[in-house]
């Protein structure tokens, strides 16, 4: 596109994003070179998770919210498991948190890998698709196969089984593993320890698009261990200090047109980035010392911070954190006593929160005195993070003007996709009102 | 995989090792890959033909008179597994002489139509198959070509799917088309084992 007709009202409009999770739309209107327009539409069907939660056990509710997201169980359930063990003043064995990060670990291994190689890193590499990738660079692919799998089948260690986990309930766990069924994992996990730092000097290599902006960062941050399902929410500006739980304190949910998902804006509405780019910014202090050492060697850490395109090397930045503190808990493992705390049910509320591998996923539950659901708030991280994507979106797209129609596209979908949207998750409840004749 | 991801059962799996290391020659056992997620309506359709599949295996459910020669022959050499969503390692783990039948619900067919189409056929038009999370099924199956260098002899088996929601049941049409499609997939994974 010449600089003539960058006068004329220009449309990109793509009906089905690929490589994200689930169903979305990109619809893009620059005219005279700005940009009027920028929406990423969500149309899966909404979903009726909060409604269908109200009068169940909680345990039961852990193992429902768990089907919310095929990548991202562990967020649900650890966020769940962390409001209902608030209200009811349980305190979790040690031994069992520990097992807990180590199931969460699993998941960081399995859905980075999977973006990293498999969703982004074609972009980065000129490629349409994994497969194209495959065709030249067979030993990348199946580098990012084996850290997936590696992942799924520690959550199929710790969690029971790799897809929808089923080992998570209030006060812990249903079972612990012994040591000796963990022991079989340490190895492959060194092995995939040398294939994450490998993936995180691959991806510093990319030439990513140059896009810097300031945007505010938030994530959870625990004074002594890297930020998952404990810790105070804060962004990396200082701005932002609250309890886990008090969430709602500093943002709120508003619908937007054209979206079944629902948007989350800071009080002054202003829009937020979460995921590995904060996280590895805001925690830097709490990486495993490998994970630490090998961000320092990219010489990326302010590029992170500034630049959403660099999200594939936070993601490598994690997968080395993820894999050395797998290794680490399992060599300090001792088979906890019992599995889990009993705990007595009572009418109360508290807001959680944990860190999916693309952002921060906050709930807020309510029960009553025989502690069933009353009322459930469920705030995914893509629906958080789709207000910041559409701001980039609006930011980067004059960059793109002078590239060719299918190449601009490709750029402005690749942007979308280093936010890792899991757009399946962020739809969901909107309104609902039943009439009963 | 070297077991399945969902919990799986098949008192046919127990045989397999045996019927892996038998003397018979082309294809020594069927994978069948069961795809789905039974808290998404429609999306269940797979794991109710397995349960039936896997209760005629066991002699716990009676199976239609026709089908009888083929869960026979089909005894000992099949492997039902539940994946809920298709990796590239569940095909790439299928070996050269095991064919593979994958089972899921599908888009593009009227709901409670059963359709059978080759593995290799799946990336031009027909039915679409459900699972669109992580990987699509097609680019699933595309990657394990890429990286196998062909895919398994093998059949995709779909039934057609309307209503995929979260915490649906599954709708009458696909209920009353479980038998048919569970049928279907006994047929294609006997047909694969005597091809």
């Amino acid at each position: 596109m010449t600089t003539d007709a960058a006068a004329f009202e220009r449309s990109f409009r793509v009906e089905g994003i690929t490589r994200v999770e689930g169903e979305g739309s990109l619809h893009l209107v620059v005219r005279d070179g700005e940009v009027t327009e920028a929406r990423l539409k969500i149309f899966e069907a909404p979903r009726y998770f909060e409604q269908l939660v109200v009068g169940r056990h909680p345990d039961q509710v852990i193992d429902i919210v768990a089907r919310i997201c095929g990548i991202c169980p562990e967020a649900y359930q650890m966020s769940a498991a962390g409001a209902f063990e608030a209200i009811f003043g349980v305190q979790v064995d040690p031994q069992v948190r520990a097992l807990r990060r180590l199931l969460y670990a699993g998941e960081y291994i399995e859905s980075h890998a999977l973006h990293v190689y498999l969703l982004h890193a074609p972009d980065f590499l000129g490629y349409a698709s994994a497969i194209d990738l495959a065709k030249d660079h067979r030993e990348v692919v199946e580098q990012g196969l084996a850290l997936k799998k590696i992942g799924n089948d520690l959550m199929g260690v710790v969690g029971g089984r790799a897809i929808h986990p089923v080992n998570v309930r209030v006060g812990g766990l249903y079972r612990t593993p012994a040591r000796d069924e963990l022991l079989p994992m340490r190895p492959r996990l060194v092995t995939a320890l040398e294939q994450a730092r490998a993936t995180l000097e691959f991806v510093a290599q990319f030439d990513a698009p140059p896009f810097e902006r300031d945007v505010r960062l938030v994530s959870l941050k625990h004074p002594s261990e890297y930020p998952l399902f404990d810790g105070r929410i804060v962004s990396h500006d200082g701005s932002i200090d609250i309890g886990i739980g008090e969430w709602r304190s500093v943002f709120h949910e508003e619908h937007h047109e054209g979206s079944n998902a629902l948007h989350a804006r800071t009080e002054a509405g202003e829009t937020y980035q979460l995921g590995p780019s904060a996280r590895v910014t805001i925690a830097a202090e709490q990486l495993h010392p490998v994970a630490r050492e090998a961000l320092a060697k990219t010489r990326l850490a302010d590029a992170i911070a500034r630049n959403p395109f660099w999200s594939i090397a936070a993601r490598g930045v994690e997968l080395v954190h993820y894999c050395a503190e797998a290794i680490d808990i399992i060599d300090a493992y001792e088979r906890p006593p019992r599995p889990y705390e009993p705990w007595s049910p009572r009418a109360g509320a508290a807001g959680w929160g944990s860190e999916a591998p693309r952002g921060l996923c906050w709930h807020h539950w309510e029960t009553d005195a025989a502690g069933m659901v009353t009322r459930a708030q469920i705030v995914p991280p893509t629906s958080q993070n789709q207000g910041q994507i559409e701001a980039d979106l609006r930011a980067f797209a004059p960059a793109v003007l002078e590239l060719d129609h299918a190449e601009a596209t490709r750029r402005l979908e690749q942007l979308i996709r280093s936010y890792d949207p899991c757009i399946s998750c962020a739809t969901h409840f909107l309104d609902l009102t039943l009439e009963e004749a | 995989m070297t077991a399945a991801r969902d919990g799986s059962h098949s008192a046919a799996r127990d045989g397999l090792a045996g019927a892996r290391g038998d003397s018979r020659g082309g294809t020594r056992a069927v994978l069948v890959l069961v795809c789905g997620d039974a808290a998404r309506g429609d999306d269940r359709a797979g794991l109710l033909a397995a349960e039936l599949v896997r209760g005629w295996l066991d002699g716990l459910a009676t199976p239609p008179r026709a089908l009888e020669p083929a869960l026979a022959a089909l005894t000992g050499h099949v492997d039902v597994r539940d994946v809920g969503q298709l990796e590239p390692d569940d095909v790439l783990s299928a070996s050269s002489d095991e064919a593979v039948v994958v089972v899921d619900a599908a888009r593009g067919l009227p709901a409670g139509q059963v359709a059978r189409r080759p593995l290799a056929g799946l990336g031009s038009g027909g039915p679409v198959p459900r699972s669109s999370h992580m990987l699509p099924l097609r680019d699933v199956l595309a990657l394990a070509e890429t990286l196998r260098g062909s895919l398994p002899k093998g059949t995709f088996v779909g039934l057609g799917g309307s209503a995929f929601g979260l915490g649906d049941p599954p709708s009458d049409a696909v209920l009353g088309g479980v038998p048919a499609f569970a049928a279907a997939v006994v047929e294609e994974a006997a047909r694969l084992l005597s091809a």
